[in-house]
């Protein structure tokens, strides 16, 4: 039986909705002010998709932290969170800031009732979770700039492909990004 | 001694949130590569506009090398302006800032940045007017929110006026109805004044003056890729079709944006037209000299937007139509339909546009002599003239992205969804604040769409792929269909993007899959050379 780990989990639990709010807060303290107010005013998810993203997300990714084993739930937030942030107007560490953010939010929530109940191992373990949260955005967030790349890379031949395609003689079948040109060579007459 | 503060307290007492600074005291935006669209080449603002020492320059440089007396230059420019546009000087002073547009705009909503709120954006330049151009602000400067026009001022505008796509989501919102749109194009035309333009539009305009369309695609080069396009047609048909270029007497004279004939999937809808008129038998011809329904010059000036169009009531001139028929494109659909007949009209040598085969008169293109394709189509469905199979396109699941200009600039909104309910049988609507005239842009409108610009195009475009995502989610939508060539190239990367597994088609494309045509051969394909349902193996 781990009994202190038991009552560490629960008193997250009994805590969550604090954590996620304190956490959604400090994710969204890195736009300006007045975009902070309307991307908590808004709560049309198709008004403010950014707004609903993260506030959907983070809660989603809190619950993955707390279950014994994350699941495939996990790595679909942290991606939903970060294809996000990878396109707005951030450096890499300010991007991912908005994971970083939750160690902090954890240390105001815990710091006393882990020095009073004795649960620094356990809370160690849990923000050794968190770190791997943060390498696993680190991942998604290079996987999602490469993909711009590749998109960019492509655009170029993309925006010509059909004349490409008739005077080339390129087909577009190894474009792995360009998911506008389904058409093979097959029908060029060629 | 001082203390060393533990980690604890350092990490307390970061505070992410950043310093307020009132907007007016505006620090330049930075400018680094990827967030600004290149600058144009300074001989094809010399050639085209006639201008006088347009030089190399790049947005980065912190000097931009602007000639001694470019103040009185944007001076004289917006003084010009506010006389010739009573739209400008009322949209200047109208304002009341009461913020129903802020929250509107795809660029603020996916970046964040409060300086593309249109409101914001357009105080960008109404603070320039207040203090220079009204009593009040003469007097109280900064107190009546005015300005002084300075480089840096110069540089916002550059950053934020070719962020806006001119989609006019925003002034659907305005309760006043100021058309942001317009103050973009103003804004624009003052910095076109001192040559700052950028190469994606500028190209495209001179290639579109010079050679007839934004690639510069000679008319040899037009006829072999129709040729080619027929050829690909045989192959999936089995009919080979005749494409009349530059026929005179032909009844009708057709102009559709060029990206249709070179890039894909556009080239489908291409297709998808001869289909249609080859079955119809229309008299009909393009042009290689108006070979461009696309106007750059909209993103430029009033000046090139006119010249350009220019090239098509000539050539139906020339060629002695009777109407014009225009195809799927967005802007040119904003040019034809509230500036052509003034600009370039009025086009009393057409008649007023009639269905051939239908008889049916467009009334409501009485005045510009020129008719949407899905008009003309919707029309054709409505009397029971072509035979459709709309099971050919049972692997498709189609919703429709309302493009921004044919639908908040012309009100075209039932038509395409008449032809697409009756050539495919799977259509889902996205949410209803984001279709009709609530459409959420592509974020590439405006001459937007360069390779350069891309990562600002996926915040651009975030809301419209986030709706669509709901759909896909949701109905399993594979394909999103629009009546917009810019939409054609930029809709696939943001899905590839945003939501991988949804293909873009014009409705165009639908159409020619969904029509049986007279003696054709049993089709295996799509226009795309994919199977049809069930014919897999």
């Amino acid at each position: 039986m781990n009994a202190p780990q038991d009552q560490f989990r629960e008193y997250l639990r009994r805590h969550r909705d604090k954590i996620v709010h304190n956490w959604l807060d400090a994710a969204m303290a890195s736009y300006p002010e007045d975009t902070v107010s309307f991307l908590k005013r808004q709560k049309d998810r198709f008004a403010n998709p950014v707004g609903a993203t993260l506030s959907r997300e983070l809660d989603n990714i809190f619950e993955e932290l707390l279950s014994e084993s994350s699941t495939q739930q996990l790595p679909q937030s942290v991606d939903a969170v970060v294809r996000v942030r990878a396109v707005q107007d951030f450096s890499p560490s300010q991007a991912l800031q908005v994971f970083t953010v939750l160690k902090d939010v954890l240390r105001r929530q815990l710091d006393r009732p882990v020095r009073e109940n004795g649960w620094q191992a356990q809370y160690r373990e849990f923000e050794d979770k968190v770190d791997q949260l943060c390498m696993l955005a680190f991942d998604i967030y290079v996987k999602c700039k490469e993909q711009l790349w590749e998109l960019k890379a492509r655009q170029a031949q993309d925006r010509v492909s059909y004349l490409l395609r008739k005077y080339v003689g390129t087909d577009g079948s190894n474009n792995p990004a360009g998911s506008g040109s389904g058409a093979g060579g097959d029908i060029s007459g060629e | 001694m001082a203390q060393t503060p533990s980690p604890d307290n350092l990490v307390q007492s970061i505070d992410y949130t950043p310093p307020r600074k009132n907007w007016l005291d505006n620090v330049p935006p930075e400018f680094r590569l990827g967030n600004f669209s290149y600058p144009a080449k300074a001989g094809e603002l010399e050639s085209f506009f006639g201008y006088e020492g347009a030089k190399e320059w790049s947005p980065m440089d912190e000097d931009w090398q602007l000639p001694e007396n470019w103040q009185e230059i944007i001076y004289e420019g917006f003084r010009e302006r506010l006389e010739k546009y009573r739209s400008l000087k009322v949209f200047m002073d109208i304002c009341v800032r009461c913020g129903a547009c802020a929250d509107k705009c795809h660029y603020f909503i996916g970046s964040g940045d409060p300086k593309n709120m249109p409101v914001l954006r357009a105080e960008l330049l109404r603070s320039i007017y207040r203090k220079d151009f009204t009593t009040v602000g003469k007097i109280l400067g900064r107190l009546n929110g005015g300005r002084a026009l300075t480089q840096d001022v110069l540089k916002e505008w550059f950053m934020y006026f070719y962020q806006c796509t001119e989609c006019r989501r925003c002034s659907l919102f305005c309760p006043y109805g100021i058309d942001t749109a317009e103050i973009t194009m103003m804004a624009r035309e003052l910095m076109n004044l001192l040559g700052i333009q950028t190469n994606w539009i500028m190209g495209p305009v001179t290639n579109c003056f010079n050679v007839g369309n934004h690639l510069g695609i000679p008319p040899h080069t037009f006829k072999d890729i129709v040729d080619f396009m027929v050829d690909d047609i045989e192959d999936i048909t089995g009919k080979r079709i005749e494409v009349p270029l530059n026929k005179k007497g032909a009844d009708i004279l057709f102009v559709t944006p060029s990206g249709d004939y070179f890039a894909d999937p556009g080239t489908y809808t291409f297709m998808g037209y001869l289909m249609l008129f080859h079955e119809l038998g229309l008299d009909y011809t393009m042009s290689t000299y108006a070979a461009e329904g696309g106007n750059f010059g909209l993103f430029t000036s009033q000046e090139a937007m006119k010249r350009l169009n220019a090239k098509i009531y000539a050539e139906a001139e020339r060629l002695g139509v009777n109407w014009i028929l225009g195809g799927e494109c967005g802007h040119m659909w904003r040019v034809l339909h509230q500036y052509m007949d003034t600009m370039n009209g009025p086009a009393d040598f057409l008649s007023v546009p009639r269905n051939p085969i239908t008889g049916t008169v467009f009334h409501n293109a009485k005045s510009t002599g020129m008719v949407h394709i899905t008009e003309f189509t919707a029309d054709l469905i409505k009397n029971n003239v072509l035979t459709l199979d709309p099971s050919r396109n049972d692997n498709k699941v189609v919703t429709y992205h309302d493009s921004c200009n044919p639908s908040r600039g012309m009100g075209l909104l039932e038509e395409p969804r008449y032809v697409l309910n009756n050539v495919c049988n799977q259509f889902f609507e996205m949410p209803e604040q984001t279709i009709r005239e609530q459409t959420f842009c592509c974020g590439s409108g405006a001459g937007l769409n360069n390779d350069e610009f891309t990562e600002m195009r996926m915040r651009g475009g975030m809301p419209r792929a986030n709706a669509v995502k709901h759909v896909h989610d949701k109905h399993g939508v594979n394909m999103l269909s629009c009546v917009c060539a810019i939409d054609r190239a930029a809709l696939p990367p943001l899905m590839n993007y945003w939501v991988p597994g949804v293909d873009v088609t014009g409705v165009h494309e639908l159409v020619a899959n969904a029509l049986v045509m007279r003696g054709e051969k049993e089709r295996e394909t799509d226009l795309r050379g994919e199977p049809l349902p069930g014919k897999e193996d």
